[in-house]
């Protein structure tokens, strides 16, 4: 068996002393580094190289309490408070299902949702930098490609593909990530990243709704990472290279669905008869009361056959009042807080593109559906996030809370080469915007 | 004579982050400007350094990013944040009384509380 030399040797005693594996390469590269700058020192002194590195060896001192130390600071973040809230929406949701709501839980509901905490389990536990490799964001377009033509259409729009399209933001955050600092060929592989599922989906008929929230979601990314110098280009320059090419896009699909967005401006007279739905939940919503059912609380299942779907939450609140509104939002608005603040306070730009992608994703669907069930929209196309959803809702929903948990829980292992320049500073009083 | 490890574990913390506020530094470069400026009384070795690193990255005092060194070596920054130059002026704060106090219980005088 060949000798390992001292430092290779040091180095494994430290790391058999840390339980957490993944946190090893992290650890051993840090103190590598370490002994090198030390042997290098003992060099220039005229020491020679075997004694160098077997001083710098043990001016680390001992490993095995190195180890410890380690083991010590080196944990994976758990990030309890997630995982709690996520718990609780779906077990709301399983009551509400089983107790509240008329028509019960299915096993084919029962069944989805244990597969969902399953892919929720294995996202989180893998190292979420080895679920967004090269091979990403080929194969989700192949996927949108297939789901598209296979998946038979339902009032004109795909389901699967319109559930698979809100996935991608993920491999999107991939891509940027790999064009760090490739200036305009960068900026424009990351733009075509964004556009190419956008693009298909809006060809193979997902919905304007998924594309809405996808389309948003990766705006936002896209600008986070222009605004951020990411691509090393004048932010002058790399924020409105980002904001057109979308704004267009997003004119576009204005322009496709136009139909869709007069009723919802002007129900009242919108000739196909589309702007009965927001009037009726509107003239609900005004006749309930704090708590206790509503003096039009009978009639919803004649006037909006689909309330158990799309307008479960207008149900809940003129049967049993405003209240229900209380706990409905402190839950999402705390999910969507808590994973902003983690998202924030990421240690890797990759780690704070993938938590931004998963929290904003989830909560547009939530402002989505409120604003349905507000009569501000006909209706959503997506049921209300992991708390109601069907069975396609719940399966891309604990998929983006995996990602989420697994960026959080190994986010303190990476770090980026250089140090990101934010765009706003704050400092002596004075707000500072870096456009450069 | 060698310094009472008591007297050193508390200020670490603030003595690194002293360093940072001057200027972003890696592993090494830290335990050499600290053992320089204090005339090598303060010698960290990595097993104090590393692991008090990580905890002031976790509190957000500190963030990491690498940087390409000599040869094929990355090396690993650290950079002061806000709140690291907030929990600093608290330190230096907290060590200013603390030291004052002691001075003046070592410069003597009278007695208190007497039988």
């Amino acid at each position: 068996m060949p000798k390992r030399n001292p430092a290779a040797q040091f180095l494994l005693d430290v790391c058999a002393g840390v339980r957490w594996k993944k946190a090893h390469g992290a650890i051993a590269q840090e103190l590598a580094s370490h002994i090198d700058d030390q042997t290098a020192a003992y060099l220039l002194e005229g020491m020679p190289p075997e004694e160098a590195e077997q001083q710098a060896v043990r001016q680390m001192g001992d490993p095995v309490a190195l180890g410890k130390q380690f083991d010590a600071v080196y944990r994976p973040q758990t990030a309890h408070g997630l995982m709690i809230c996520i718990a609780l929406l779906l077990l709301g949701g399983v009551f509400l299902q089983i107790c509240v709501l008329p028509g019960g839980l299915r096993v084919s509901q029962a069944v989805v949702m244990v597969c969902g905490l399953a892919i929720t389990a294995a996202a989180y536990f893998i190292d979420f930098r080895r679920l967004f490799a090269r091979w990403t964001l080929p194969t989700y377009l192949l996927c949108l490609l297939l789901c598209g033509w296979l998946s038979p259409e339902l009032n004109g729009a795909s389901i699967p593909l319109s559930y698979l399209l809100l996935l991608a933001p993920l491999p999107l955050c991939g891509c940027v990530n790999r064009c760090r600092h490739l200036k305009w060929r960068g900026l424009f592989l990351s733009l075509a990243a964004a556009l190419l599922p956008l693009g298909i989906a809006l060809f193979l008929h997902a919905s304007p709704a998924a594309l809405a929230i996808a389309g948003i979601s990766c705006f936002l990314l896209l600008a986070l990472a222009a605004g951020t110098g990411w691509f090393a280009l004048p932010r002058r320059l790399a924020l409105p290279a980002v904001l057109l090419p979308i704004l267009l896009m997003g004119v576009c699909c204005v322009v496709s669905f136009s139909h869709r967005l007069l009723p919802v401006l002007f129900p009242a007279q919108d000739p196909r008869g589309a702007g009965f739905f927001p009037l009726t939940i509107r003239s609900m919503l005004s006749d309930a009361v704090l708590i206790g059912p509503g003096a039009v609380f009978a009639d919803i299942p004649n006037k909006i056959p689909v309330f158990h779907d799309s307008f479960m939450l207008t149900w809940l609140i003129a049967r049993y009042g405003w209240i229900v509104v209380v706990p409905v939002c402190a839950l999402f608005l705390w999910l969507i807080g808590r994973g902003a603040v983690l998202a924030y306070r990421q240690n890797s730009f990759f780690g704070k593109l993938l938590c931004s992608a998963a929290i904003s994703v989830f909560s547009l669907q939530f402002l989505a559906y409120l604003c349905a069930n507000c009569g501000l929209l006909i209706s959503t196309y997506f049921p209300l996030p992991l708390l109601y959803g069907g069975n396609y809702s719940t399966l891309v929903n604990l998929l983006l809370m995996g990602v989420l948990l697994s960026a959080i829980r190994h986010g303190s292992l990476y770090t980026d080469a250089h140090m990101p320049q934010p765009l706003f500073d704050y400092a002596d009083g004075t707000l500072h915007v870096h456009l450069k | 004579m060698p310094l009472d490890k008591s007297l050193q574990s508390g200020s670490t913390a603030m003595l690194l982050l002293k360093l940072l506020s001057e200027q972003d530094m890696y592993g090494y470069q830290m335990t050499e400007t600290l053992a320089r400026r204090s005339d090598r009384t303060f010698l960290l070795k990595a097993g104090t350094l590393y692991p008090l690193l990580h905890q002031l990255e976790t509190q957000g005092l500190v963030v990491s990013y690498e940087q390409a060194a000599e040869g094929a070596r990355v090396r690993k920054y650290y950079h002061i944040t806000k709140d690291g130059q907030r929990a600093l002026t608290d330190k230096q704060q907290e060590w200013n009384r603390f030291t004052h106090a002691v001075n003046h219980v070592l410069k003597g005088g009278e007695c208190y509380a007497k039988a």
